[in-house]
């Protein structure tokens, strides 16, 4: 059977990228690793957009960046969840369980009998 | 916590700064990442050129990543002016020429203003310094009425109103007195003349003044009769003798040749007291006391100034009338002569008004924004056709998505960039002008700072700045979308800028302006040439007068240093009389320019005289010699003889104004009138002298009248007059070392021609002609320019229609002449309204002016003649140019 690729929905992104992150610094490429293999190849990500998320939370203080070597010897630039990143990763991940609660209440209910 | 903050500013920072290091660190990672990905398509078994392609289409085409991310780091705005400014400099340095000119021309426009507003903050914003809220420190005048119903308003008073305003503590909260006088510091030829100002103890705590070393005077050694010989020195003055080391407190200085006085204090640097000019230093004005018993409560010696601090929440009116309520019944006798007594600001002249040099500083502000405005309309017409000139980029820049928002900034920026250059070239200009102008004309004035200090940065910041941003805007304003796409499909080299309304308008403002200021300059020209061609009744420029100051010795008796000072000019006069180079030498008390009294008379028989605006009349005491050495004409009569000045009848020379306004249908010589006191003998009028102008140039000759030295009813200082053979100056040196031989401990002797007395008087004028015409001249200088270069792109646009013509048979002279007569045709409507406007304005100018018409005729055409000339000259260049180019090479360029 084949899997459809899922679209990412809006707003995730930051979630996967920040998870990814907390486990340990990585690069930009290992993130995009984490996240297609975390998701079994279904999420399809324009890797650019990975950059941008990446940038974009960079400027809010959510992770920052240095270079270093990759496990290939070559120069990578890598990124570190910082504080505030945890605390917003937190944050998401509770909106996140708290949507999927949501949704899977929605699924569950029953139609009012009269 | 730290480190987050840290890593963020290190972000923020690399950001603003690193740009490119930013971009290159972008392309690096993403480059990385196609790399891993290619890498790993590759070893999923993919071909290589597939795997590559792959791992493009997976990132999503770099360059749209790079602009995603850019825009997410979100620094944009300030990216942009960076931008802006770095495109702004980049179309700058392509027109080296044109952009050095608008950058020198708007340095001279905005520096001078500069220095013209450093001027006005000293002469009129700030007034004198060190002066603690100076709007309530006013200056005391009184309102007399002299007897015919004519009011004079003057700020002469003695101890006696200082006393009633000292009291008068519900509308004033300190008063004081101060007069100040030539003195002499040192003794015998190592004397220097100096300005020593005599204040009342309460002067420097009523200014708010604090000492820079050491005190100022006590009450109590400012008291009358027992007033101590202490001295508060001016800082050059402490500069100069003592070299600014505070072992001046407590040493003794010479003061008049006669007494010591010991240093207590300096005043601060640029203290100069109530008034402007220089003071080098203060004595306690009570010492004048032990001249003259009575001094404190006497009605003869009126020659003090009052000032007062007003009590807050008091208006000028009420002091005003507070006083001339105490001073009624304090003298309720004298009450009769006062109209009343008036408080007005600090910087009034000796008549309560405001003084001339304000009202021409004022002018000259105008005039200084006029040449700005000058300026930037010659800017902002350049602007406009190298606008023209760059419709093409423009448009290229539209299309490019721009939009007109940035277009406009970008203009800005190239306004704001060529007046941050003019404005730092401007504060050369502004220090350059402000010297010039201190060293020339303003010589008079203590400056306590640099032509360009702090407040004068400011102000040439904020002119730079609105500027720039005019010259930038206006062209900006100007550039419609329609324009710019049509730029885009046709040539934009053709024809219809040329006849741009917009600059010949500009071009005519600017030699409007032209005209008008050089006029203006004319006029104030001519005022001084007439204030120096005036009849002054005495020969001022061939004259020398000499001051005698025989200082008292002490324990002298009263009377001796009367008769010893009356030995000494005696003999002095003789000697100088008998000096090869003087032809003649006389002594007076009392001489024009450099003071004379006036005092009233009475012609028996008659009830009321009546008086001239100027009042008066006024007395001078000569001898025999006088009028031959100063000059003055006896028109009818005789001069003084010998036996005058010895013997015991009273006589009298009148002036020829005097004599007409008192005697208008009789013959007045052999009459007599009473001098002083109608107790005193009455004195025969024995000749009628020319008129002279004995105080202020601005009025009429006044009332003035002569008798005998021995005659005078009051002493003073005797001068002597010397009239040298050839040039004064020469004859200043041989007098002075005659005078000394006689008696070497007479001070220095305050040597200097009338002429030089005369000087202050005219230096409104000489202020005025001076700054109208650099002004002028100015103004004219960048019209002119900004002519010949509207001429030069105009020759530039219509090279092919020029060329066109003269392939076709034009002779080359009808050509240039359409160039020639538009710029004719300019300078021609342009000078019209000038003059329109000078016409107009005249009116407002006269009351500045000396002797002169405001519409004086000659100035006019002079003018009308110099601006022709210009124009003529500034098409030369162009002309020439236009006329030898080649037909053949200039088409084939296209």
């Amino acid at each position: 059977m084949v899997s459809p690729d899922l679209d990412l929905l809006q707003g995730t992104l930051n979630v996967l990228v920040l998870r990814a992150l907390s486990w340990q610094p990585m690069h930009g490429y290992a993130v995009a690793r984490f996240i297609r293999e975390g998701s079994g190849a279904r999420f399809r990500i324009l890797d650019g957009a990975l950059y941008t998320a990446l940038h974009r939370m960079e400027e809010l203080g959510w992770v920052e960046s240095s270079w270093g070597q990759s496990d290939r010897g070559k120069r990578a630039k890598f990124y570190e969840i910082t504080t505030a990143g945890r605390r917003a990763l937190k944050a998401e991940t509770t909106a996140w369980s708290q949507y999927v609660t949501a949704v899977a209440g929605v699924m569950r209910a029953r139609p009012e009998t009269a | 916590m730290l480190h987050d903050l840290l890593s963020d500013l290190r972000f923020r920072f690399r950001a603003l700064f690193r740009r490119g290091d930013v971009e290159r660190e972008l392309a690096e990672e993403l480059r990385a990442h196609l790399d891993a990905e290619t890498d790993r398509l590759i070893r999923e078994g993919l071909p290589v050129a597939d795997a590559e392609r792959r791992a493009r289409l997976a990132l999503g085409g770099i360059e749209q990543v790079k602009e995603a991310t850019r825009d997410a780091r979100g620094i944009g705005a300030f990216e942009t002016v960076q931008q802006d400014i770095v495109y702004a400099l980049r179309g700058l340095r392509r027109e080296p020429a044109f952009t050095a000119f608008i950058v020198v021309t708007l340095a001279l426009g905005i520096g001078a203003n500069a220095a013209m507003f450093g001027v006005i903050d000293r002469l009129l914003l700030r007034g004198a310094e060190h002066v603690r809220d100076g709007g309530q420190v006013k200056r005391l005048y009184a309102t007399r009425r002299v007897r015919s119903g004519l009011n004079e308003t003057s700020n002469d008073f003695g101890y006696v109103t200082y006393t009633v305003a000292r009291a008068e503590t519900t509308a004033f909260a300190d008063a004081a007195a101060y007069h100040v006088v030539d003195a002499t510091i040192g003794s015998g030829a190592a004397s220097q003349a100096i300005r020593e100002g005599q204040a009342t103890a309460s002067f420097f705590p009523l200014l708010g003044v604090q000492p820079a070393i050491g005190r100022f005077f006590s009450p109590d050694e400012d008291r009358v009769l027992g007033a101590q010989h202490v001295a508060v020195l001016g800082y050059g003055l402490w500069q100069r003798l003592f070299g600014g080391s505070e072992r001046a407190l407590g040493s003794t200085i010479r003061l008049n040749s006669g007494e010591s006085f010991v240093v207590i204090g300096v005043a601060p640097r640029g203290f100069t007291g109530a008034e402007l000019a220089s003071v080098d230093v203060w004595t306690p004005l009570s010492l004048l006391s032990t001249q003259m018993t009575d001094w404190a409560t006497s009605w003869s010696w009126t020659y003090l100034s009052v000032i007062v601090r007003l009590k807050p929440g008091v208006t000028p009116a009420q002091a005003s009338s507070a006083m001339t309520a105490a001073y009624g019944r304090a003298f309720p006798h004298r009450a009769g002569d006062v109209v009343q007594l008036t408080v007005r600001p600090i910087s009034s002249n000796e008549h309560g008004a405001e003084p001339v040099e304000a009202r021409v500083a004022a002018w000259l502000v105008a005039v200084a924004a006029i040449v700005l405005l000058v300026a930037c309309a010659n800017i902002i017409s350049l602007q406009l056709a190298r606008l023209m000139r760059r419709r093409r980029e423009m448009a290229v820049r539209v299309a490019l998505g721009a939009g007109r928002a940035r277009l406009t900034r970008l203009l800005l920026t190239e306004g704001m960039l060529v007046a941050a250059g003019g404005g730092v070239a401007a504060l050369g200009v502004a220090y350059a002008l402000g010297e010039l102008l201190r060293r020339s004309i303003l010589t008079h004035v203590e400056w306590s700072g640099p032509p360009v200090d702090a407040r004068v940065l400011l102000v040439t910041l904020a002119i730079a700045v609105v500027t720039g941003a005019a010259v930038g805007l206006m062209p900006a304003l100007s550039v419609r979308a329609p324009d710019l796409t049509a730029a885009l499909k046709s040539d934009a080299r053709t024809g219809s800028s040329t006849r741009s309304h917009a600059r010949t308008a500009l071009m005519v403002a600017q030699a409007a302006v032209s005209v008008v200021l050089l006029i203006g300059a004319g006029l104030f020209i001519r005022s001084v040439r007439n204030v120096y061609a005036l009849d002054l009744g005495v020969q001022a420029d061939r004259v020398i007068a000499v001051s005698l100051d025989v200082p008292p010795i002490p324990g002298e008796p009263s009377g001796g240093l009367a008769q010893r000072r009356s030995r000494f000019s005696a003999a002095a006069v003789t000697r100088v009389r008998q000096l090869p180079g003087i032809d003649d030498a006389a002594l007076a008390n009392g001489l024009p320019f450099r003071g004379v009294s006036g005092i009233g008379i009475h012609i028996p028989g008659r009830d009321s005289l009546p008086a001239l605006r100027d009042g008066g009349p006024r007395i001078q005491g000569v001898d025999s010699h006088y009028f031959a050495t100063v000059g003055t004409r006896i028109l009818r009569g005789r001069p003084f003889t010998s036996i005058d000045e010895t013997g015991n009848e009273r006589v009298a020379i009148v002036s020829d104004r005097l004599a007409r306004a008192y005697w208008p249908n009789e013959d007045p010589l052999g009459k007599c009138f009473v001098i002083g006191s109608s107790t005193n003998p009455c004195a025969r009028i024995v000749g009628i002298a020319e008129n002279t102008y004995t105080r202020i140039i601005v009025e009429e000759p006044g009332l003035e009248f002569f008798v005998p030295i021995a005659q005078m009813p009051f002493g003073g200082i005797t001068t002597l007059v010397a009239r040298p053979r050839g040039e004064p100056v020469t004859m200043v040196g041989p007098v002075r070392r005659a005078l000394l031989e006689l008696d070497s401990t007479v001070a220095y002797l305050n040597i200097a021609t009338l002429e030089e007395a005369m000087d202050p008087q005219v230096r409104p004028w000489k202020l005025g002609a001076t700054v109208f015409a650099l002004m002028g001249g100015l103004a004219v200088l960048v019209a002119t320019a900004g002519l010949y270069s509207l001429l030069s792109y105009m020759v530039t646009q219509r090279t092919r229609e020029i060329s066109v013509r003269m392939a076709l048979g034009a002779d080359w002279m009808r050509v240039v002449g359409m160039i020639v007569q538009w710029s004719v045709i300019v300078c021609a409507v342009g000078t019209a309204i000038g003059v329109s406007v000078a016409l107009v304005a005249g009116p407002y100018l006269a009351p500045l002016l000396f002797r002169t018409s405001p519409r004086d005729p000659m100035v006019f055409v002079i003018i009308g003649a110099v601006l022709f000339a210009v124009s003529v000259l500034a098409t030369i260049a162009p002309a020439y140019r236009a006329q030898r180019i080649d037909p053949m090479t200039a088409l084939r360029a296209e």
